[in-house]
């Protein structure tokens, strides 16, 4: 199928329900081995693990893990599959010591996991005075800023559409907070009130998450052309005219600039950006460079597929359960989600893209989770804190309160078989860039982070997970057990992107450094 | 655009210099420093800051202020038509203040606001006829061109500048022929580029000269007022009074405020600001074991008439009585069931068709507080929690900021691991009597043992769910300092209390002063210097509360002086 032959006929069927296509430059760019775009996967579970079954027996390449029952490795024996192990990397030891912040647990810890940066505060919500603010980007606008090859721009370096899509399944939290309910954070800043230390703070602006499904696939997969069948020329025609529109709008934002005080002009700037995403998406149209041909759409979902929201949930503290449970909603919006990522990663909509299933102070319901009453329906955040010890939730199965540690094994078990089931269909899932034809988890690096290392707060002994990746370098297959900062993940994971020299090439960055080199034996230049 | 716009008319105004000195009369800045004494038309004492919290600077509306917008360009009929594919928010699910987080137009927004724009320019050039002046395939391009500036005009809220109308039909459009537009298309595509404009999707306070303090525009004034007392932009009566420089004045815009106040969406909307304030959203959705309530079967149907029972109260409460009446009233209107099953007391002799009428409570209750509504909204799926109710009352009526939860203090843990079985009461009094507790539970636990003979659904009870007995010990207390310590027996006269505190007002000024702003990522009413003073303790809510004294002391006279405040009216200058 010739170049001309597939535009023509694609455009040919084109029905309104997605964008105009010309043929992929990538198509071609891949016919001639230039193999497919990398791409990024920022992905987070709540309120950190149970070491003791988290780690499994042996590590390296011989690691074993407890499959049937409790035991070493329970945790993580979803990943623990012929098709899976493959492309896991499990990790565990880090530490956030000298990441420095004036929040709580979950609430700094959230930010300081995704951005790896001094906080400059807290944020005054209304609320509790413990909601962290971002000191820095997150490592997914990082490496968007840092690695060309993950983003389409036009040739005045605009990125060409969306270029990254955050996402979240519940968004119930405790007062009011941001931060542990945003993983992805901008480089643009701005001044808000906080409540400590006091006064005026700059905070880089969160990249607030969207909580449904049926929005997520609006956002990414709504056309830009009205009307049904069209020819090629009206195609051009009617994209013409919407970009007269965005042009119109990108004239007054600039009239407005001028007209504002300079402490708007990021605001203003931010609209602007967002505009010009879209425009350049439209230029690249117009003049024949398009996104993809031939690649699954998602099915749209149900618009009351969505997670829930709240905003001051305190009470649940005085008694965690409740008469409803959530694991089945929270399982569908997480499949929606995720093949809404996959779907935008195959038609090569974005690059780049996050996954958080719930704020590390969530109030996600699960029942059945205390094997002793099978019955009982229990909010997750709030009953972790039933105990406060940090040696409760890093030792074995105690005597005491055991069924507040039995929860929590199967409450982190429950979110690693859904996050399994997701990064198999990555894995099943036909790279439409890859002339070989391979899955997209060949080309996606999904580091899985969470905020804290146990639910006691301490930040000694965190888990992370890398899955995917192979041909970008990655050596999956692995346990290792780790010490140092948790920035060191994120180095490693930029060697993907970046090689060998990702380090030096990230020098300009606010991250915190010292400590942050990438962890051997993790990632290899692809041969 | 708003400031060049009404420099541009300086003929008519007597020159931006002049304007500005004039306002600046009328609607004085400074209320003499932080902590001493009065300002012009201000006479607030001791208070922290400046009753001009928020510099220059321009606010997007909020999404419900989006749909709205579309409601008042298109009609209610159209606008339907228009949003149906979009969520579009309910009267009941909204912030305070109305946006947080997405200060600016995010991606995500941007997408939704790109999609009602091309919805409503689908609509336009189905509707042509109907919608415009120019026929059903519009051929005119002056016809055309005359509608889409008075579109604009409505749509940006404010007469067009001449650099805003050579925009839509300069530049925009000969883009738009140069792509090939017929007329007809251009109509429509003009209408996409006005809805997608900065100019509608945000309101801009910038006054005459953004690099000065001083006063918003009329027209700024009078979008500011309007969505906030209305959640819907100016109309025709408010416009042409900004349009006659008539909201010069706090008397004029109290006015203004006074029409408005009498309409049907302003009570709507404010009314339903306050339910969601309370959390009174609660009610319906919240889930109780049947063990909370004992013989008694709480039904959804049951839990939708609690709900109905809370609007119905505010809705007869706000527009007549005093704000304090909230706390302190004797009567509800409410169901046959809920009288005599919650209450306990006849049902209503005369009610509406929905089957809810006037009854007077029981001697024990007073108000919101003591109201199946309320209290239904808080409980737990066990029942009602003192320490939650206390919490609820101290952050919503008495304004304090309530502290976090000490999530790593072991001692904490420890003790209530030891206090298990233990009755509220005996928790409380632990509580009281020890240091690490009672640092922060003095300030609010009082609130919520006074209730505790409530049960979840407001029940009166005498005895708990495990059979100990619930008496005067339980609820007499001391209230806090915060609402001057007194010694109290009963809930209701902690609501007399409550009231007589004034708390309320100052809380329901802090908070309204905020809603009425938007978005107080730069500023707003809270008072942020804690060890000076409480919350309400800014000049911003003393500066309102000073002449509010004045009136009538109803919430409709509340929501009055905010929207002629000083507060309101004044920016300082852009940073």
């Amino acid at each position: 199928m010739s170049y001309r032959f597939a535009r023509r006929s694609f455009l040919a069927g084109i029905g309104g329900a997605f964008g105009l296509a010309a043929l992929l430059r990538n198509m071609e760019a891949a016919a001639q081995g230039g193999g497919p775009p990398p791409r990024f996967l920022m992905m987070h579970w709540p309120v950190g693990t149970i070491r003791d079954q988290f780690i499994p027996t042996g590590s390296g390449t011989s690691y074993t893990t407890s499959k049937t029952g409790q035991g070493p490795g329970y945790i993580i024996s979803p990943f623990d599959t012929p098709e899976l192990r493959p492309h896991t990397i499990v990790l565990h030891g880090f530490n956030m010591d000298g990441i420095r912040g004036q929040g709580g647990g979950h609430e700094d810890g959230t930010g300081f996991a995704t951005t790896g940066a001094h906080s400059p505060g807290t944020r005054a919500n209304g609320g509790e005075d413990d909601d962290g603010c971002a000191g820095g980007p997150s490592w997914d606008q990082i490496l968007l800023k840092n690695v060309p090859a993950l983003s389409r721009r036009n040739a005045q370096g605009t990125i060409i559409g969306k270029g990254y899509y955050n996402t979240i399944c519940d968004r119930r939290v405790d007062s009011y907070e941001t931060s542990t309910r945003c993983l992805s954070y901008s480089y643009d800043q701005q001044t808000i009130n906080s409540a400590r230390p006091g006064g005026a703070i700059r905070e880089n602006k969160p990249l607030l998450p969207e909580m449904s499904p049926l929005s997520a696939y609006k956002d990414l997969f709504s056309g830009f052309l009205p009307g049904a069948t069209i020819t090629d020329r009206e195609a051009l025609r009617l994209l013409k005219l919407r970009k007269s529109v965005l042009d119109y709008s990108l004239r007054e934002l600039d009239r407005l600039k001028t007209l504002g005080p300079a402490s708007e002009r990021e605001k203003i700037d931010s609209h602007g950006g967002a505009v010009r995403k879209l425009e350049a998406q439209l230029s690249e149209q117009i003049a024949g460079r398009g996104t993809t041909g031939t690649c699954p759409l998602p099915l749209m979902p149900e618009a009351a597929l969505t997670g829930q929201d709240g905003e001051s949930l305190r009470g649940d503290y005085e008694d965690p359960r409740v008469n409803t449970s959530d694991e089945t909603t929270h399982e569908a919006v997480g499949k929606a989600h995720a093949a809404i990522i996959r779907a935008a990663f195959a038609c090569d909509l974005i690059r780049v893209a996050t996954f958080q299933w719930s704020p590390g102070t969530n109030h996600v319901a699960f029942k059945g989770v205390d094997p002793n009453a099978p019955d009982t329906i229990w909010m997750h955040h709030p009953l972790s804190h039933r105990v406060t010890s940090a040696a409760f939730f890093n030792g074995s199965r105690p005597a005491e309160d055991a069924y507040v540690w039995d929860a929590m094994v199967n409450i982190n078990r429950w979110y690693f078989q859904k996050t399994a089931d997701i990064v198999n269909e990555l894995r099943l899932q036909v790279d439409p860039q890859d002339p070989k034809g391979g899955g997209l988890l060949n080309h996606t690096v999904i580091p899985m982070v969470t905020e804290v290392a146990e639910a006691s707060h301490t930040r000694e002994g965190h888990a992370a997970i890398v899955f995917g990746g192979g041909k970008l370098g990655m050596l999956g297959g692995q346990y290792r057990s780790v010490s140092g900062i948790h920035n060191q993940l994120w180095v490693t994971v930029a060697q993907a992107f970046l090689g060998a020299d990702a380090v030096s090439k990230l020098a300009g960055e606010v991250y915190v450094k010292t400590g942050a080199n990438p962890i051997p034996g993790l990632w290899a230049a692809p041969a | 655009m708003s400031a060049r716009s009404h420099i541009e008319r300086r003929g008519r105004l007597g020159g931006a210099g002049s304007f500005a000195r004039l306002a600046a009369g009328l609607f004085a800045i400074g209320c003499g420093g932080s902590e001493s004494g009065a300002a012009a038309g201000g006479g607030t004492s001791a208070c922290v800051g400046t009753p001009v919290v928020v510099p220059k600077r321009v606010v997007r509306l909020s999404e419900h202020q989006l749909f709205n917008s579309y409601t008042s360009l298109f009609g209610t009929a159209a606008a339907a038509e228009i949003t149906r594919n979009e969520d579009r928010p309910s009267l009941l699910e909204r912030e305070f203040p109305p946006i947080s987080g997405d200060i600016g137009v995010s991606e995500g927004l941007l997408g939704k606001y790109d999609r009602l724009a091309q919805s409503a320019m689908d609509y336009v050039s189905q509707n042509a006829a109907t919608v415009t002046p120019c026929g059903a395939t519009p051929s005119d391009k002056a016809c055309v061109q005359e509608y889409l500036l008075s579109f604009a005009e409505k749509a940006f809220r404010h007469p067009l500048s001449s650099d805003e109308q050579v925009a839509i039909t300069g530049q925009l459009w000969t883009e738009m022929a140069a792509a090939g537009a017929t007329v007809a298309e251009a109509l429509g595509y003009g209408v996409y580029a006005i809805l997608s404009s900065p100019s509608f999707l945000y309101r801009t306070e910038l006054g005459v000269d953004v690099a000065a303090d001083g006063p918003l525009t009329p027209h700024e004034l009078a979008t500011a007022v309007a969505l906030f007392l209305t959640d819907l932009p100016p109309d025709d009566e408010l416009l042409a009074a900004a349009a006659a420089n008539a909201l010069r004045t706090p008397d004029q815009v109290r006015a203004q405020a006074t029409r408005l106040l009498e309409t049907t969406d302003a009570r709507a909307n404010l009314e339903s600001a306050l339910i969601k304030y309370f959390a009174l959203t609660r009610a319906p959705t919240a889930v109780l074991n049947p063990e909370a309530t004992p013989g008694l079967a709480v039904t959804g149907g049951l839990q939708s008439s609690i709900f109905h029972e809370g609007e119905l109260y505010m809705k007869n409460l706000l527009w007549s009585r005093p704000l304090g009446d909230l706390l302190t009233s004797r009567q509800t209107w409410t169901s046959a069931p809920i009288a005599t099953q919650i209450y306990g007391v006849a049902a209503p002799t005369e009610v509406d068709a929905d089957g809810f009428g006037l009854v007077a409570l029981p001697d024990d209750r007073a108000g919101l507080l003591t109201l199946s509504t309320f209290l239904l909204a808080g409980a737990r799926p066990t029942g009602g929690s003192p320490v939650a109710r206390g919490l609820a009352v101290n952050g919503s009526i008495v304004c304090e900021v309530n502290p976090p939860f000490p999530e790593a203090d072991p001692n904490v843990t420890v003790a209530i691991a030891g206090l298990g079985d233990k009755s509220e009461l005996e928790k409380a009094e632990y509580r009281a009597g020890a240091p690490q507790c009672a640092r922060c539970h003095r300030q609010f636990d009082a609130f919520g043992m006074v209730l505790e003979p409530y049960d979840a659904v407001g029940r009166f009870r005498t005895a708990d769910l495990e059979g100990r007995p619930i008496d005067a010990h339980w609820t007499t207390t001391a209230l806090p300092q915060s609402v001057g310590g007194a010694m109290v027996t009963n809930a209701a006269e902690a609501a007399r209390a409550l009231a007589a505190s004034g708390a309320l007002d100052r809380c329901m000024a802090m908070n309204f002063i905020n809603y009425a702003l938007t978005e107080v990522s730069r500023g707003g009413a809270n008072n942020t210097d804690l060890a000076r003073a409480p919350q309400t303790g800014s000049c911003a809510v003393q500066d309102v509360i000073h002449t509010f004294a004045a009136t009538d002391r109803s919430f409709a006279s509340l929501m009055r002086e905010i929207a002629a405040s000083r507060t309101l009216a004044l920016r300082s200058r852009g940073q």
